[in-house]
């Protein structure tokens, strides 16, 4: 590797992957890596689809259309994973002293433990999320025209945005608690609300899910508009603007934490 | 023994050090088990199938199943041991005056059991605080509940045997770490983590309830929710101590088998 990384934040991003993947594919099974975490892909839905076997649908909730909402925030979460996985390891690496390292560089601290590691193996959630994803949209037999790949292309977007964010949220709590706390409320946890429209969840659940941790606003709204489930179309494209507020938020969260940060000193 | 004393008190003292980390534990699975709480009622009442468990029975398993969660194998990891296998550490254990094979299940089963100690109480208050039909209401006769606890108990040695045979698969280089961490999920998934088994497909319900790993969980639930009679303890209790004991054995043998093809190299 005599190449030169480009300075700028994208280069560097895209420079730190490379060596991480460059290292990862001198195992030479690297291809078959993403195979055990399929299992995943399988167990992930699997209470949904038993419950819709047995119950049938939910009113005019067919299966198409849950596993619909449920497919778009486990592709969101999935690409999250794979780009964001270095936030996701994070908390491990205030305990073991890594984040000094960090500190030592002249280079953005964000972008640095963005790319702490990368995972091929979050291939498979990724490509489980995009088949439920086009094969609930065929089972709806939704026509895709420009706009609508815009608006899911914009769900998936803002979904990467808010679960990166989550990450960030829980990799600045961990400054302060310094042991890795399992934050899966949102992140593992959240996929699973996608299971039941928001008009037959208890309304705190609702209002959780579309306003604080905004999951509504990148899957159901989105799903809503580009199939014509009768929400106002509209609310399907807010969710870039919603989502990247959202992000916005963590990144100044994130300068808050790094200000407080305490080294370990191991 | 007070060898494995220590363990157990190493254990608890590590639960009790990090208080966040605990906390947040506490409070997502409580807020996991009621979002899984409104979806599992959103399908009772508006979906049209019927099933074998009442919503209340339904519901009541989820809290349950939250709170016994910990128990089984795998959940909240034990990392000491399987860090020490992917590091090679191992040889320190066998330096030690123990018996590598108990070392690791006494250390599992304080792993198992502190975790659940420290989070019952506040899982508790908050399934029976929950108000409205999402919230924990148990009509089971005494009897049966006390038969619920009394095989979720025996169900704990059952499920310390499972983490150890994960362990030999983790330390067989033929095998790794990956598949091992699958077999673990299997387990999980048949041990009713994701769903009740009861709620599964009725063409599954004879495999499901035959399968070894039922036993870890879904079994003692179903006395504690009151949806299986007093009359198959018996068979619980076998089902238990048979597969445990050929688990057991099994883990013994191959962890012994890896240990001769085991090198240690230096450093």
């Amino acid at each position: 590797m005599k190449r030169r990384f480009s300075q700028s934040p994208l280069g560097l991003y895209f420079g730190y992957m490379r060596i991480i993947m460059a290292g990862q594919m001198q195992y030479k099974g690297w291809l078959l890596l993403p195979l055990p975490s399929l299992i995943y892909v399988i167990t992930d839905p699997l209470d949904a689809l038993l419950m819709l076997d047995r119950f049938g649908a939910v009113g005019e909730w067919t299966a198409a259309r849950i596993l619909l909402i449920y497919g778009m925030a486990l592709l969101s979460f999935g690409l999250s994973e794979l780009l964001g996985r270095g936030f996701d390891m994070f908390p491990h690496s205030i305990r073991d002293g890594a984040f000094d390292r960090v500190l030592l560089r002249p280079r953005s601290t964000f972008l640095q433990s963005l790319t702490l590691s990368f995972s091929i193996t979050r291939l498979s959630r990724v490509s489980g999320g995009l088949i439920l994803v086009m094969l609930t949209l065929a089972a709806q037999s939704v026509r895709m025209t420009l706009p609508r790949l815009l608006v899911l292309l914009g769900a998936l977007a803002g979904g990467v945005m808010t679960y990166v964010g989550l990450f960030i949220i829980n990799s600045v709590i961990s400054f302060f608690t310094i042991s890795p706390i399992e934050l899966n409320i949102f992140t593992n946890g959240s996929y699973q609300v996608a299971k039941a429209p928001p008009k037959y969840l208890p309304q705190g659940l609702r209002r959780t899910f579309t306003f604080i941790f905004p999951l509504f606003m990148f899957a159901y709204y989105p799903a809503s508009t580009i199939c014509g489930w009768g929400e106002p179309g509209w609310m399907g494209c807010l969710a870039l603007p919603v989502c990247g507020a959202f992000f916005a938020l963590t990144l100044l969260l994130w300068r808050f934490g790094v200000r407080h940060y305490r080294s370990t000193g191991s | 023994m007070k060898a494995y004393i220590a363990l157990f008190r190493q254990q608890f003292l590590s639960r009790l050090q990090y208080r966040a980390a605990f906390w947040s534990q506490v409070v997502t699975s409580i807020f996991w088990a009621y979002v899984h709480t409104a979806i599992i009622a959103m399908f009772y009442r508006f979906g049209s199938g019927t099933a074998s468990l009442t919503l209340r029975q339904a519901i009541a398993f989820i809290w349950l199943k939250e709170i016994a969660f910990t128990l089984l194998p795998g959940i909240g990891m034990n990392m000491d041991v399987w860090s020490r296998i992917c590091k090679g550490e191992v040889a320190y254990d066998l330096v030690r005056p123990l018996d590598l094979y108990g070392h690791w299940y006494f250390s599992e089963l304080s792993a198992r059991i502190a975790p659940f100690i420290t989070a019952f109480a506040p899982l508790l208050l908050a399934a029976l605080i929950t108000p409205g039909e999402l919230g924990l209401r148990l009509t089971t006769a005494p009897l049966s509940f006390l038969a619920g606890l009394f095989t979720l108990t025996t169900g704990v040695l059952f499920s310390c045997a499972v983490t150890c045979l994960s362990y030999a698969m983790c330390m067989d280089v033929r095998v790794g770490h990956a598949p091992a961490n699958m077999f673990l999920l299997v387990v999980q998934v048949l041990a009713g983590s994701i769903l009740p088994l009861q709620l599964w497909p009725d063409s599954m319900q004879r495999f499901l309830a035959m399968q070894p790993f039922a036993g870890l969980m879904d079994l003692p639930l179903r006395f504690m929710v009151g949806s299986a009679a007093l009359s198959e303890l018996p068979r619980v209790l076998m089902t238990q101590a048979v597969w445990g004991a050929l688990i057991v054995l099994l883990g013994r043998f191959w962890i012994g088998r890896n240990l001769k093809r085991l090198i240690v190299q230096g450093g």
